[in-house]
């Protein structure tokens, strides 16, 4: 693009050389080409351009065409383009006065939950959104005043945003709020060691699981409520159950190992191919599995597999007392998973249960165990 | 300032020269011309110009004056001709 602006004209007439002559004595005339015999375009700089037109005008030449180009001709369209300047200006005041204004409150170092009531409660105190109106220093002391958490805090206004930088204060744990202290157990209470908060349990106590063992505050000197995190040992005995069935006269079906495996290929849920004859065995237990084959949805071929065991059902005849000592240490199993890796039985006993050809075995232990959490 | 003209007509006797004319063709392609006094044929295959005791013809196919000022001009196209009348 040209950095001058230039005017192109095409101009129709006759006698053209002697105009052209006159002409050249006070504007330069570039890319003079003749179309016709009496018809021609040339260019003039831009800042020429009306006294050109005088002056074919004088000669009594007609101008047929008169378009400009370049940068300045370009920028003077630019200005004669009302609707643009228009918009132009309103878009300049409309951010000029916006600028002035916080849009935006921003909350770094604490977690979401603390830094939304901080932007809440800095958004009420504001008085206005103004950026000159906003006094950082005076938000900064309102916001470390009302806020336990907040160590440090420095306000700053960045372009649109008021930038609030908090350093999170670290309670000591005597200080923390806390939940109370609940029973994870069933059991009687043995033991108590109080270090913090209010016991509402006493030794002897038959506690349930799920009752509030310690509440998380004190009452101090002056009778005062003071909320503390609890703490607390609180040691008692918690029993664990385990049952153990046995039948005198039951059917017991196992495998032969004898088995025989049955492959069909499906596309999406219509059966392509299948090698199944008829079933193999009398009796016999099935397991399936079905895998993709294609990695993509355009031709979903799955191979399904069907493996057939052979099974056999005995019929057995067992007397309880004779594998009476197998069924207590199936039913002691049975409760051991639920104690920690050496922890004391303080006490284990059992119990059978007898109907017509049926026991029940239960075991139940007793430990001593914290139930504080 | 350096002028191609002048040194060439400080090597010249003729005074004529320095009151003259000047004309360039450079491969037949552009022309440049300084000193002329006014265009009296502009057509495509034809551009005269008057000079000092004379005229100057140039003859050619697509030409055209890529720029013209009141004693220089420079003439594009293909130049087949130049003659002095």
């Amino acid at each position: 693009m040209y950095k001058k602006g230039k005017t192109h004209v095409q101009v129709k007439g006759l006698n053209q050389e002697r105009t052209i002559n006159n002409i050249v004595k006070k504007i330069k005339i570039y890319n003079y080409n003749r179309l016709e015999h009496n018809l021609c375009e040339f260019e003039v700089d831009y800042k020429n351009h009306k006294l050109l037109c005088k002056m074919l005008s004088d000669a009594g030449l007609e101008v047929t065409a008169l378009s400009h180009f370049g940068l300045h001709s370009n920028f003077k369209k630019l200005a004669y383009s009302y609707g643009i300047v228009v918009a132009l200006v309103f878009c300049s005041i409309f951010y000029c006065l916006q600028y002035a204004f916080v849009l935006k409150i921003n909350v770094f170092g604490l977690d979401k939950k603390t830094s939304n009531e901080i932007v809440n409660f800095v958004d009420k105190n504001l008085n206005s959104r103004l950026k000159n109106s906003i006094d950082t220093k005076k938000i900064e002391v309102k916001v470390k005043d009302s806020f336990e958490e907040v160590s440090s805090i420095s306000v700053a206004i960045v372009g649109q945003s008021l930038i609030i930088n908090i350093n999170e204060a670290v309670l000591p744990d005597e200080m923390k709020e806390g939940e109370p202290i609940i029973s994870q157990y069933d059991g009687i209470i043995t033991d108590i060691n109080l270090v913090q908060g209010t016991l509402l349990v006493d030794v002897g106590d038959i506690v349930q699981k799920g009752d509030i063992l310690v509440e998380p505050y004190i009452i101090d000197a002056e009778g005062e409520k003071r909320v503390v995190t609890p703490k607390a040992e609180i040691y008692a005995d918690i029993w664990f159950s385990g049952i153990e069935n046995h039948y005198n006269h039951y059917f017991l079906t196992e495998r032969t190992g004898r088995k025989k495996t049955k492959s069909e290929i499906y596309i999406g849920n219509l059966l392509l191919y299948s090698n199944a004859s008829s079933q193999p065995y009398t009796e016999f237990e099935i397991e399936e599995s079905k895998v993709c084959m294609t990695k993509n949805n355009i031709l979903p071929l799955y191979r399904k597999m069907i493996t057939y065991y052979e099974t056999s059902t005995k019929e057995i005849e067992e007397d309880f007392f004779d594998v009476k000592e197998q069924i207590i240490e199936k039913a002691r199993k049975k409760v051991l998973i639920f104690l920690h890796k050496n922890e004391i039985i303080k006490e284990e006993n059992y119990t059978i249960r007898e109907e017509d050809g049926f026991h029940q075995v239960e075991v139940v232990m007793t430990v001593n165990r914290n139930i504080g959490g | 300032m350096f002028n191609f003209f002048d040194e060439l007509k400080k090597k010249s006797t003729n005074s004529e020269l320095l009151s003259n004319f000047n004309v360039v063709n450079m491969s037949g392609r552009l022309m440049y011309v300084e000193g002329h006094q006014g265009l009296t044929v502009l057509s495509t295959q034809m551009i005269a110009f008057k000079v000092k005791k004379g005229r100057f013809v140039v003859e050619g196919e697509e030409l055209k004056l890529s720029e013209l000022t009141e004693n220089t001009m420079i003439i594009q196209g293909k130049i087949v001709k130049a003659e002095l009348f």
